[in-house]
């Protein structure tokens, strides 16, 4: 008989890290300065590119001495480090180690179009990848005693590996779906009992689709009563979010990360605040204003920007992430973290906001509505400019198989809500062919600009 | 046996109640004891003499304990000079 001290029940209530997460804020910005100060005097020593950028900027380590002194540091961008990547292959001189002591290499998605970022990771700075999902996952309930399911392809784009370890350290049984096809992946988990689904909003939504046209209903059938997602927006979509916990029968967390980083920064507490924590103890995160630079508080829409304090390989200092966000306080959910949190996650890009015909359009804001209705399967979104002058917007509705034959209500219907959430901009709806338009496990793109702008 | 304070010599101890942490403070008698081992295992991970097998996991401990010293305030570095 085994003593129940070694099955790793080791259930400390709410936090991973209890100290961390309800530190008092002058404290926790204290212990940020720490860091902050030995990963930027280590970029300095050791990475040329950082030294360069330091110097440019007349900015020495020296000058850090409290975090009011962050705006004296250069930003980082995505631009400049592909063009880091290009100028010195493979990995440019952001390296602080010599590339053989790597024992990681991942890459973006590549979704933006452009040539995908590469990124290396030694031994601790993979563990801390595996650590920050701990945390994570932790706060949202799942435990030793759970059984999670990764339907997620284990490629180069970093995805869900380092939730796989995280899981893998609170001590659940988890498993890796890898290659396997949708129906297969629905199969094994209902056999193995799974708890825990992880995998992108869209896919996980596609996943109950496919189980339907089985014949199973995963909400009744599987015993999955936590969905985690993550990799592009719509676990903070409410819509999207209310699809999936009804097509599941589960909990939805939001836990937001990026290949830049090296893991997740933010994360959807089991109290749901309508936000994502920020994991401040390991992370420092500034809004600005993405014009005009501006340090914004608490309530105010901006771009995010990323310090990281985990990954020493490739440092990330002040990187501009182009995300948008709205901060607010921790003490805004019950779950007593100090750690403050994104009001509704991430809120879009600074890049993928559309001007249509004088209104400002995100994908998220269209998803937001399109999503309330159950009948629609898929979707996708064109804009195009007619005669040189005119910009139209079209979404494109793939009804379920139950549905197509009331294309012309919900048409109407949705037109009227897009035209609403939009300042009464026109919408045009067009029905696509049941199972014609693009499904996606990684990355969904469903937004195309025809316009060549 | 108490293995902590077996494997302790008296300047460890020293060296360990002496020890701030990353907000200034001291260390708890627990905290001494993960800092203490991972000092160890950092000395022993740049040992060159070690076969593979030896090595390849120290490294590995060590970047684990390395990760509890960070969560926990005690230290914060960088470990690639010695492979991890």
């Amino acid at each position: 008989m085994v003593n129940d001290n070694f099955l790793g029940r080791f259930e400390f209530g709410e936090y991973w890290n209890p100290m961390n997460e309800t530190m008092p804020r002058e404290q926790l910005e204290k212990l940020q300065l720490a860091k902050l100060q030995r990963i930027v005097s280590y970029a300095y020593e050791k990475s040329a590119f950082h030294r360069r950028k330091f110097e440019a900027a007349g900015f020495h380590p020296d000058q850090l001495h409290s975090l009011a002194d962050l705006d004296r540091i250069p930003f980082t961008t995505k631009d400049e480090w592909l063009e880091e990547q290009k100028r010195y292959p493979m990995f440019g001189e952001m390296l602080t180690a010599p590339q053989e002591l790597a024992t990681r290499y991942h890459a973006t998605s590549g979704t933006s179009g452009r040539t995908p970022l590469r990124v290396l990771d030694g031994r601790k700075d993979w563990q801390w990848a595996a650590e920050m999902w701990a945390y994570s996952l932790y706060a949202f309930g799942i435990r030793s005693h759970d059984i999670v399911y990764y339907a997620f392809g284990y490629g180069s784009f970093i995805g869900f590996w380092g939730s796989h370890y995280g899981s893998e350290k609170i001590g659940a049984l988890t498993i890796a779906s890898g290659g396997m096809s949708t129906e297969a992946r629905v199969k094994q988990l209902i056999e193995l009992g799974a708890t825990t689904l992880c995998a992108t909003p869209t896919y996980v939504l596609r996943m109950a689709q496919v189980a339907r046209d089985m014949g199973i209903d995963v909400a009744r059938e599987s015993k999955i009563n936590k969905v985690v997602v993550t990799g592009e927006p719509g676990g903070n979509v409410p819509a999207t979010r209310k699809m999936i916990a009804e097509s599941w029968g589960a909990e939805v967390s939001d836990i937001v990360g990026m290949t830049e980083s090296g893991s997740c920064f933010a994360f959807e507490c089991r109290h749901h605040p309508g936000g994502t924590h920020i994991m401040e103890d390991h992370v420092l995160e500034e809004t600005l204003d993405p014009k005009t630079g501006e340090r914004l508080g608490y309530g105010e829409r901006g771009e995010r920007i990323f310090t990281s304090f985990g990954r020493g390989f490739i440092p990330l200092i002040r990187f501009r992430t182009g995300d948008l966000v709205v901060r607010v306080p921790g003490s805004t959910c019950t779950c007593g973290r100090t750690w403050d949190i994104y009001q509704g996650g991430i809120l879009g890009r600074v890049d993928d906001m559309k001007l249509i015909r004088g209104t400002n359009v995100y994908p998220s804001s269209i998803e937001a509505v399109v999503r309330k209705f159950e009948e629609v399967d898929e979707f996708q979104i064109v804009i195009t400019r007619e005669n040189g002058i005119m910009d139209e917007i079209t979404v494109e509705i793939e009804l379920s198989r139950e549905a197509e034959e009331r294309f012309t209500v919900v048409s109407v219907q949705l037109a009227k809500d897009l035209a609403d959430a939009h300042e009464n901009l026109r919408f045009n709806i067009t029905q696509a062919d049941c199972g014609s338009l693009p499904r996606y496990e990684l990355k969904a793109r469903r937004m195309k600009d025809l316009r060549g702008i | 046996m108490n293995l902590t304070s077996a494997s302790k010599s008296s300047e460890d101890l020293n060296s360990a109640e002496n020890k701030l942490n990353l907000l200034g403070q001291l260390l708890s008698e627990d905290e001494q004891t993960l800092w203490l081992i991972y000092r160890e295992l950092k000395n022993l991970a740049g040992n060159a003499k070690l076969p593979p097998c030896a090595l390849s996991n120290i490294r590995a401990a060590l970047a684990s304990i390395w990760q509890v010293t960070n969560d926990l305030d005690i230290e914060f570095e960088q470990l690639y000079e010695v492979g991890v």
